[in-house]
């Protein structure tokens, strides 16, 4: 057999054993995003036949006010989770980094609530949150400290949002941990010869041989927080008045419950391009501050 | 400066158990109250003074949330579609990641690219042209629109999948070839039994995943008979209070399988992460 041949052999292979990603890409990722394009131009009131409108969607926006308060609650809800969950989980994956028993369970404590039911951590915590019975404000009417009313106060829904996400950061904490792992010792021992402090050490090799994974974090977590669904679905239905609405609970609520399918897939876009220039915004920074040891991959 | 870094004499172990314990205790006390509730008769969970601890603990909660709405169905189903669907993820995901690893073609880097690029697009993004889809078919109200989809590979699981299998030595697939083995039965008789730590990683997050999974079964099953664990669950929460008492044991139960999968995975769950 000839070379050539075997080449376009294994050529056949690549394509034919990457062909469910090629298929599940075209029907259930590619599509559906020139789909969703598609159905932002038009109206379709069901069972009425559908009606092109063009751009209308889009030149709509700029005077809903109602999408300018989801975009400032998505974008309140991504600052307020996102660089918290971040640090918080770097600190205890340096706290945790060590061996032993105890520490192992500190781990898996901080671990779990990531395989809570997101339906029951949202009941949960929305009853932890209540503001007479709720457990969190007994505990402070015990420091003499009158709680708000969390999800029943426009001021606090948020807020209580945030920190009920926050529980989640375990996650951030793994990833971490898995990473600082890979760090050789003998580059602290090293620098501890040198006579270089702890803050020293920190910041010149575990925060610079961390950053790759940082920036991961960041981009996944901010796309991430731009997903929030279900707990402002089930507690609060975006109230109130709409202090927690976000974005995806909007699209859901003008496709689902209003029949508004053309607007939906409009501010389904614009979710989209949100999403794409934070990325990109993300990438170029990234040049500045992350650290690839061994080049990039 | 106080350092978090190592253990050191100067960071008395009081202080940092201490540290860490008032970290840990955000953490342990919903946990703690979410089982304590469970066990917990009624009028003790809605009485003004919170009680920490149930007087007694009974049983009666389990008991009744188990007869209220038709739990094993919901658990039933909730296995069905998991099941299926963390099979889809491993076979797909594994199959796909080992040609990005170890084969090539045309288009090759441009088609990684736009793998990598669907982790960036939200999946509200597609909620309605998917529903659109799917309802065309006549999908709507069938456990398909959850299932289905796993069975043509993510695009983070394919990474780590190949991840994997570019670490390992290209001569164990060259021999193989070699000995006569397509790319196929390379992949199926000597890559497959291998990647048992990504295996584990990637069953115990697509378990969690579609186990835990909400608005799949919102947008796609409408008759209650069909619902899962996560959706029968929300059902407990009523226009104006949560049935707390149902909700917390039934919780319990949903939450028994993925910590049985992650505690039995975890030896190779934590090798995955890090190998990748």
């Amino acid at each position: 057999m000839q070379p050539g041949t075997l080449e376009k052999k294994r050529e056949r292979w690549f394509y034919l054993l990457i062909s469910p990603w090629i298929i599940g890409f075209l029907f259930f990722q590619g599509g559906p995003l020139l789909g969703a394009f598609a159905l932002s131009l038009g109206e379709w009131p069901f069972p009425n036949p559908p009606k092109f409108v063009g751009l209308d969607h889009f030149l709509r926006m700029p005077s809903d006010p109602l999408l300018w308060r989801t975009l400032f609650n998505s974008a309140y809800y991504a600052l307020g989770t996102v660089p918290p969950g971040i640090g918080l989980g770097l600190g205890l994956a340096l706290l945790l980094n060590r061996p032993g028993r105890l520490v192992a369970l500190f781990r898996l404590l901080f671990f779990l609530p990531i395989v809570v039911s997101s339906v029951a951590l949202a009941l949960m915590w929305g009853w932890i949150f209540n503001p007479r019975y709720g457990p969190l404000n007994q505990l402070l009417a015990l420091g003499g400290i009158r709680g708000p009313g969390w999800f029943h106060d426009e001021a606090w829904a948020m807020p209580a949002l945030i920190l009920m996400s926050l529980w989640l950061l375990g996650i951030n904490m793994v990833i971490y941990l898995a990473a600082l792992q890979q760090i050789p010792d003998e580059l602290h021992e090293a620098a501890a010869l040198d006579g270089a402090g702890r803050w020293a050490r920190f910041r010149h090799i575990t925060w610079p041989l961390l950053s790759p994974v940082t920036f991961y974090l960041l981009v996944v977590n901010f796309i991430g927080s731009f997903q929030v669904f279900t707990p402002s679905y089930i507690l609060t239905q975006g109230g109130p008045n709409n202090a927690t609405l976000t974005l995806p609970l909007y699209i859901y609520f003008n496709a689902f419950s209003w029949g508004n399918l053309g607007y939906a897939s409009a501010v389904a876009l614009v979710l989209f391009l949100i999403v794409m220039a934070l990325t990109f915004w993300q990438f170029r920074l990234a040049d500045r501050w992350v650290f690839y040891a061994g080049g990039r991959v | 400066m106080s350092s978090r870094l190592e253990p050191a004499s100067r960071f008395p172990s009081w202080l940092y158990y201490g540290l860490l314990a008032a970290l840990a205790l955000p953490f342990a006390l919903p946990l703690f109250w979410m089982v304590s509730t469970a066990f917990m008769p009624a009028d003790q969970i809605y009485s003004a003074a919170a009680r920490w601890l149930p007087d007694p603990p009974t049983l009666e909660n389990f008991r009744r949330a188990w007869a209220l709405l038709d739990f094993p169905r919901f658990i039933l189903n909730s296995v069905l579609v998991t099941t299926l669907s963390v099979a889809g993820t491993l076979l797909s995901s594994s199959l796909v990641g080992y040609a990005f690893a170890t084969l090539s073609g045309r288009g090759k880097n441009t088609l990684f690219a736009a793998l990598i690029a669907t982790l960036l697009v939200p999946p509200a993004v597609t909620w309605i042209p998917l529903f659109v889809l799917f309802s065309r078919v006549g999908w709507v109200n069938t456990y398909l629109p959850l299932i289905l989809p796993a069975f043509f590979a993510h695009a983070f699981y394919v990474f780590l999948f190949r991840q994997f299998y570019r670490s390992l030595p290209e001569e164990l697939f060259q021999s193989a070839e070699i000995d006569g083995c397509n790319p196929l039965a390379a992949y199926w008789w000597i890559a497959l039994p291998l990647s048992r730590p990504v295996l584990a990683t990637v069953a115990v997050f697509s378990f969690i995943a579609s186990w835990n999974d909400f608005v799949g079964p919102l947008l796609y099953l409408n008759t209650t008979s069909k619902f899962t664990l996560s959706l029968g669950l929300s059902l407990f929460h009523g226009l104006f209070y949560t049935q707390l008492e149902y909700l917390m044991p039934m919780s319990l139960v949903a939450l028994l399988p993925v910590l049985g999968l992650f505690i039995f995975a975890q030896k190779h769950f934590v090798a995955g992460i890090v190998t990748s």
